[in-house]
């Protein structure tokens, strides 16, 4: 269990990696997501190799839809 | 629902949309709304990206939504932006890509509006246009330095009909680690797999093959899933800039969208209804132009009267065998025709019964045009030769009517002359 902040908001989740992340929470559309940790970008191929860590500040990002 | 592991077919009917949960509508609703509430957390969280939603349909609509992720899943690529026409693809895709200072470089054999848009409005821009023969690989590679943004190419040239050896060409690009921009109109993702003949981005007219029948104009961008954009922006414009720090590897299909919404080249929700419909039937009615435009092409190039015929399915098509390998063994539903003088030619589209002279292309009617003093009116001689366009060509946009039928009113036009 880590302690994170996604999206603005303060969570414990389970996820070890982004990728059981984006799945733990339920992130619609996850191919079109964009995913920052502590304010760098990551590369979709480290998602799964990215490990998940206490006081991360996480932001997935929508470009399809509205935003961006 | 983007089903990678489905057929062409299925995709083209299911992806980007599951039956509606509330009503389940199993077409996709018409979002016919200009703009969509929210509490303001969300209406922030949205514009942010930090949530999906839409909140003003020139920045995003939900029908439009549905195809974009229908095209995407078409060509199995990492995102797609729908535009108002093919026009805007094009010009969206510039404005993205390149700035004062830069330079592209550019098949010269090109559909009427587009050749005018890089000579007569983008190179006003500050940007030079270098224009190469688009079937020579070695013209690109000589015409690229530091400051090209991109190569552009017409996947077949309307209506010179020449093919490029897409392959041969990406490779070129890449090697100066520029993206390969692919106008696939003529060919549709049916007849072409981008990603797999090395096209980093797909601009097409969706007003032609996708939607079918003449309905609608529209557009897109695709995104195939080849170029790593965060390798790519020094010197590029800010919005790009910008797109590919917040969000990476989808900071180029971001600033397609951005620069979309800006510029207010936004596809109406209508529109992405009609060209949705349309693509459900696109390798069914793909396979009938093809095979309708083979027989017209055989048909021509055999009559005393016709001087050339251009098909790409003809074996004695220049570029037949690249054709062949790039587009597998199908070559799409244009043809075009020399007639030997404008009067012979006018002569024969009055004579025409069946055949409609329009300059459209993609319907399920036979559509005919004679280019030159229409479509290519703003050319010069010398630019209308480079494109392949000339007084007596013809250029016939092959539909879906019987094959019998539309020989019979070649026959009988051509009797006329
Ligand atoms: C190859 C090609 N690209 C782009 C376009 C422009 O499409 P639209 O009329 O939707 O702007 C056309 C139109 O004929 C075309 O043939």
């Amino acid at each position: 269990m880590a302690k994170v902040v996604i999206n603005g908001e303060e969570k414990t989740v389970n996820a070890t990696s982004i990728t059981e992340l984006l799945t733990e929470e339920s992130v619609k559309m996850p191919d079109m997501v964009s995913v920052q940790c502590n304010d760098k970008m990551l590369n979709r191929a480290d998602f799964d190799v990215t490990l998940i860590q206490d006081g991360d500040v996480i932001e997935f990002l929508y470009f399809m839809g509205g935003g961006h | 629902m983007n089903g990678d592991a489905w057929s062409f077919d299925t995709r083209a009917i299911h992806s980007g949309y599951t039956p509606d949960s509330d009503t389940g509508a199993t077409n996709v609703p018409i979002y016919q709304s200009a703009g969509f509430a929210h509490d303001p957390d969300t209406l922030e969280a949205i514009f942010n990206g930090r949530q999906p939603g839409f909140y003003y349909s020139r920045t995003g609509n939900p029908t439009v939504a549905a195809l974009e992720q229908r095209l995407t899943a078409l060509e199995l690529g990492r995102g797609a932006v729908c535009v108002s026409s093919g026009m805007a693809a094009i010009m969206t895709v510039f404005c993205t890509l390149a700035q004062s200072g830069d330079n592209v470089v550019v098949a010269k054999s090109l559909f009427g509006s587009t050749y005018y848009l890089f000579h007569g409005v983008i190179a006003s821009m500050g940007i030079d246009v270098r224009f190469v023969d688009s079937t020579d690989v070695s013209g690109y590679a000589a015409a690229l330095d530091a400051r090209t943004r991109f190569v552009f190419l017409e996947a077949i040239g309307n209506p010179k009909l020449d093919v490029p050896d897409i392959r041969a060409i990406a490779d070129v690009a890449h090697a100066h680690g520029i993206p390969l921009v692919v106008d696939t109109t003529f060919v549709t993702p049916y007849l072409a797999q981008s990603q797999s003949l090395g096209i980093d981005i797909v601009t097409v007219a969706t007003t032609k093959y996708l939607c079918g029948g003449g309905l609608a104009i529209g557009g897109a961008i695709v995104d195939t899933g080849l170029f790593h954009w965060p390798n790519c922006i020094s010197n590029s414009p800010d919005i790009l800039k910008t797109a590919v720090g917040k969000l990476g590897e989808l900071g180029g299909m971001a600033a397609f969208k951005k620069v979309r919404g800006t510029t207010g080249n936004s596809l109406a929700a209508q529109n992405a209804f009609l060209t949705l419909k349309g693509v459900e039937t696109l390798s069914l009615r793909m396979d009938r132009h093809c095979s309708n435009a083979m027989a017209v092409a055989t048909y021509l190039d055999q009559h005393p009267a016709v001087t050339v015929t251009q098909y790409p399915g003809l074996s004695t098509h220049a570029d037949h065998a690249v054709a062949t390998r790039q587009f597998g063994g199908r070559y799409g539903g244009m043809v075009t025709l020399r007639l030997g003088s404008k009067a012979r030619a006018y002569a024969f589209l009055n004579a025409l019964t069946v055949i409609q002279c329009l300059v459209n292309l993609g319907d399920a009617k036979t559509l005919a045009v004679c280019p030159r003093r229409t479509i290519y009116r703003d050319l010069t001689d010398e630019q209308a030769t480079e494109a392949g366009v000339y007084d007596d060509l013809i250029r016939l946009s092959v539909g879906l009517e019987s094959e019998a039928d539309l020989i019979a009113d070649l026959t009988q036009a051509l009797e006329v002359l």
